[in-house]
Parts: C-alpha cells; sequence; structure tokens
C-alpha cells in the first residue's frame, strides 16, 4: 500500500500501535535481556549499550518479526549476535585459558571433591561451601570459559534457555549445545574450585575430625540406593 | 526402574528441563528414594540458583527510559 495516500492522522495512528504492539512484545523482557548483556559483557556501562541495541534494532527491524512466534528468543538471538559481533573480544579481559588443561576435569567436579575430601567443616559440606561464593569468584571462574562454552553456559545456567532456544540463539545444532554445555560446566566447576581454594573458602586439613564422616558419605553416595 | 547410573547420566538435562514427562517423572522417583543421588541433585542444583543470584542484576532506570525514547523517537 501506498502510504503516503493515507491521510496524516491515519498514519500517525497505525504507527502508534504498531509501537504499542512493539512495546508490550517486548519491554516484558527488558530485565532479562539486560541480565544477559551484564553477563556477557562483564561490564554495566557495555551492558546498557548492548541492550539499548538490542531493543532498537529488535523495533527497526520489527516487520521482519513473524507475529505469534516467540518475541523472547528474537531478541536472545538478536543480542547473541550484537554481542558476538561487537563486544566478544572486548569481553574477554583475563588470559586464553587452554581447553585441554579442563578437559580432564571429571563430571560435578566440586561435589565429588567435597564428598571425597575432608573439605568444609559443616553438617551439609555441599551448601556450607556455596554459600560462601561471592559474585567475583563466580565471575573469574566464567572467564575462564572458552568464548562458545561460556556463552552456551550463560544462556542455558544463568538465562534458563532450553537447548533448542540456546541453538537458535547461537544459531548452532542441538548437539554442539550439548557438548558446549557438557564441557563449559566441568570447566567451571573446576575454575570455581580452584577459586574456593584460594579464597580459603575449603580447608584442605587432612586431620579434620570430618574426615570419616565424608568419606563414609562418599561411599553410601557410590551405593545402588539408600544406605 | 531407574538405577543410579541412569540417573547421573541424565541428571543436568534433568535439571534443564529437557526429558520428557515420562523420563522426568521416572528421575524423579528415583531421587525421592535415592539419597545419594538426591545429595548430588540438590547440590547442583542450589550450585545453579547460587550462580545466578549472584550475577543477576536488574536493569537500571535509566536504561529503560532510554529504550523507552529509542523507541518513542525512531
Amino acid at each position: 500500500m501506498n502510504t503516503a495516500l493515507l491521510e496524516p492522522e491515519i498514519m500517525e495512528k497505525t504507527t502508534e500501535s504498531i509501537r504499542k504492539e512493539f512495546e508490550e512484545a517486548a519491554f516484558p523482557h527488558m530485565n532479562e535481556m539486560y541480565a544477559a548483556a551484564l553477563r556477557m559483557t562483564r561490564n554495566p556501562t557495555d551492558a546498557e549499550d548492548l541492550s539499548a541495541e538490542v531493543f532498537s534494532k529488535a523495533w527497526r527491524f520489527f516487520h521482519q518479526f513473524e507475529r505469534g512466534s516467540n518475541m523472547r528468543a528474537w531478541l536472545y538471538r538478536i543480542l547473541t549476535n550484537s554481542y558476538i559481533n561487537n563486544y566478544r573480544k572486548k569481553a574477554r579481559q583475563g588470559p586464553r585459558v587452554d581447553i585441554d588443561q579442563y578437559e580432564t576435569a571429571e563430571e560435578f567436579y566440586i561435589y565429588n571433591k567435597l564428598v571425597k575430601t575432608n573439605a568444609a567443616a559443616a553438617q551439609d559440606p555441599a551448601q556450607a561451601v556455596l554459600l560462601k561464593f561471592a559474585e567475583n569468584d563466580i565471575v573469574k571462574a566464567m572467564e575462564s570459559l572458552p568464548d562458545g562454552f561460556r556463552e552456551a553456559v550463560i544462556l542455558s545456567d544463568l538465562q534458563g534457555l532450553s537447548y533448542e532456544e540456546i541453538a537458535a540463539a547461537l544459531e548452532i545444532p542441538i548437539g554442539t549445545v550439548r557438548s558446549r554445555l557438557n564441557r563449559g560446566r566441568r570447566q567451571l566447576q573446576k575454575a570455581l574450585w580452584d577459586e574456593a581454594v584460594r579464597s580459603g573458602y575449603i580447608s584442605q586439613d587432612k586431620m579434620n575430625p570430618m574426615k570419616r564422616w565424608s568419606f563414609r558419605l562418599f561411599r553410601s553416595m557410590r551405593g545402588k540406593s539408600r544406605d | 526402574m531407574t538405577d543410579c547410573q541412569e540417573a547421573i547420566d541424565v541428571l543436568y538435562e534433568y535439571l534443564d528441563n529437557q526429558l520428557t514427562d515420562i523420563r522426568s517423572s521416572a528421575i524423579q522417583k528415583h531421587l525421592q528414594l535415592c539419597r545419594a543421588c538426591f545429595g548430588l541433585y540438590e547440590f547442583e542444583k542450589v550450585l545453579r540458583e547460587r550462580i545466578r543470584e549472584k550475577t543477576y542484576h536488574q536493569c537500571p532506570d535509566r536504561l529503560k527510559k532510554r529504550i523507552e525514547s529509542i523507541i518513542e523517537e525512531y
């Protein structure tokens, strides 16, 4: 339709209703997008710029958005694209970590470590150590992940996306999502453990009286059912 | 009957809500019966919550206003 033929008031009304439609669909995701942007960029200023870019692009390309499809997934796709193109390099501050260093880290690394050693002097070693983790420890541990793994783990563990949604956002096959999560989580746990040891959250005292108790717990864990 | 190995193998998929309803309720049942697996499950769940909660920040008001004005102007 030739919009020039429309009366100005009608044009205005149409734009207004599209704007309203966009705002109603997109604005409820503002908190979530900002949280994701901050977790990815690790910098509040960049996170604000990236979020603004996401909504600006979404609005500009709103005519391409298929009505009735998933606005949240669409916003994530714009976010990850913009992040990878414009912020990824900058977001990496620490030295690149050799992936192979962590490849052998076993699954459930922290839990197994806690159960095998006499780590925490509390009734429940698991909870006790976890409660000590501060934001900085977590951010540092996340930083040690290779980019692709880090992004997958952020989208899954922190943003709660399904494998399918992550695959769509990062434009990778679901099998790749699974393997990145698998390796990324192992590495994250190994790095968190190292942070916990460095920060002194975990006492490695061999004479700790909790040792026997921990061993018993470990043995029971390996059993087939209740102890 | 689901055994421990089976439950541990799909523990993350269970946590990620990626299992079918039937599979998921089989795992849930196993976790109710098996203390060892439940301990691991709960640890992983709490770890994830902790990481999520510690790294969450709400969208600042100035950013909300900035986005609103971008949409208004264009």
